[in-house]
């Protein structure tokens, strides 16, 4: 970081190219497509570039990558949100439909629904936790919350995910 | 150990991520809790269900070239251009000291000067009230002396008064 933060591109490239499927699967994970993950993925870096002269490393880079990266993805569910509750959109047609989908791809689905029905904080505590596989400490840190508040949001999360996929949940 | 302090650690239990005592203490608890271990099986099957998702699409080809190329644009745009030198450096916290104190000096010049112009314009503007009022008789200097013994109401007196008036010279 002092290198990008003295100008030098290349150590910049090394920085993206070290880093970037970390970026790409966390706004992927959150987002459901690639077009927004990419965005969200690029946007993320170009921060990190106008930023580097005024960077503090007090936490490590990857969690201060992560944390820029959630709040891009918060920002613009946000902003999709409103954006929905404007157009009214049948938010349905964007899942495949029972028949002729195999049960892996009806369970992806059902998952990724019961995700998006969580609000941004919880599901990005699940998407660090689950799929980044990221500490509590760590969550905490990207989310500035505490160690107990990661407790509380990923317990609120699970109890909405439970009753979203009691059915493939049964013993 | 109260069920509800236990199973919002239980995750952590899972991730091995307790210190050993808290660790053991919940364990005990367990073992006597038929609800907290059912919980704690409900949280490993839901862990199994999203962690079994497909992997996320690997980083899009090309993404890191993209972004070098934004990237190259942004600080190509951010060059500071001749002329605008001297003002990043004046506003520049790295300035030397040396330079500062200059540049205090120089301010403080500026506003004593300001200063002793402003007293000038001050006093030229006082002293020019006494010299109006030592204006020249008209009658005096045009010699008029002649019509002063003309009688009131005459075309002569009201000449004079006219002359005499503050304002005869039409300022």
């Amino acid at each position: 970081m002092l290198a990008v933060a003295s100008g030098d591109l290349s150590a910049f490239g090394q920085l993206v190219s070290r880093h970037q499927t970390l970026a790409w699967n966390a706004a992927y994970r959150f987002l459901g497509n690639t077009a927004d993950a990419e965005d969200i993925a690029q946007e993320a870096f170009l921060r990190i570039l106008d930023s580097a002269e005024r960077y503090q490393p007090t936490a490590s880079f990857r969690t201060y990558l992560y944390r820029i990266v959630t709040r891009l993805c918060f920002d613009l569910s946000r902003r999709k949100r409103l954006r929905r509750h404007h157009q009214l959109p049948d938010v349905e047609a964007n899942w495949p439909s029972p028949e002729g989908v195999s049960i892996r791809d009806e369970l992806a689905a059902a998952v990724r629904q019961a995700l998006d029905s969580l609000p941004a904080a919880q599901k990005m505590a699940v998407v660090l936790r689950y799929y980044e596989d990221l500490g509590y400490r760590e969550i905490a840190a990207v989310l500035s919350t505490t160690d107990k508040g990661v407790e509380r949001l990923l317990a609120r999360a699970r109890a909405t995910l439970e009753d979203r996929l009691g059915r493939f949940l049964e013993e | 150990m109260r069920c509800k302090a236990v199973r919002n650690k239980l995750d952590r239990l899972s991730r091995q991520e307790l210190a050993p005592r808290e660790r053991e203490r919940i364990e005990a608890h367990l073992s006597t809790c038929a609800d907290c271990r059912r919980l704690l099986a409900a949280q490993e099957r839901l862990a199994s269900l999203l962690t079994n998702l497909p992997k996320p699409p690997s980083v899009p080809e090309g993404f890191g070239d993209r972004l070098m190329a934004v990237a190259r644009e942004r600080r190509a745009a951010r060059r500071p251009v001749p002329g605008s030198l001297w003002r990043s450096r004046w506003l520049s916290p790295s300035a030397s000291v040396g330079r500062k104190a200059a540049q205090a000096v120089a301010l403080a010049g500026g506003l004593l000067i300001g200063v002793l112009m402003g007293q000038q314009t001050w006093r030229s503007a006082h002293s020019s009230i006494p010299q109006q009022a030592v204006a020249p008789d008209p009658v005096a200097v045009y010699e008029l002396d002649y019509l002063t013994d003309a009688p009131g109401g005459s075309l002569a007196q009201s000449y004079l008064s006219l002359t005499k008036a503050p304002n005869h010279n039409g300022t």
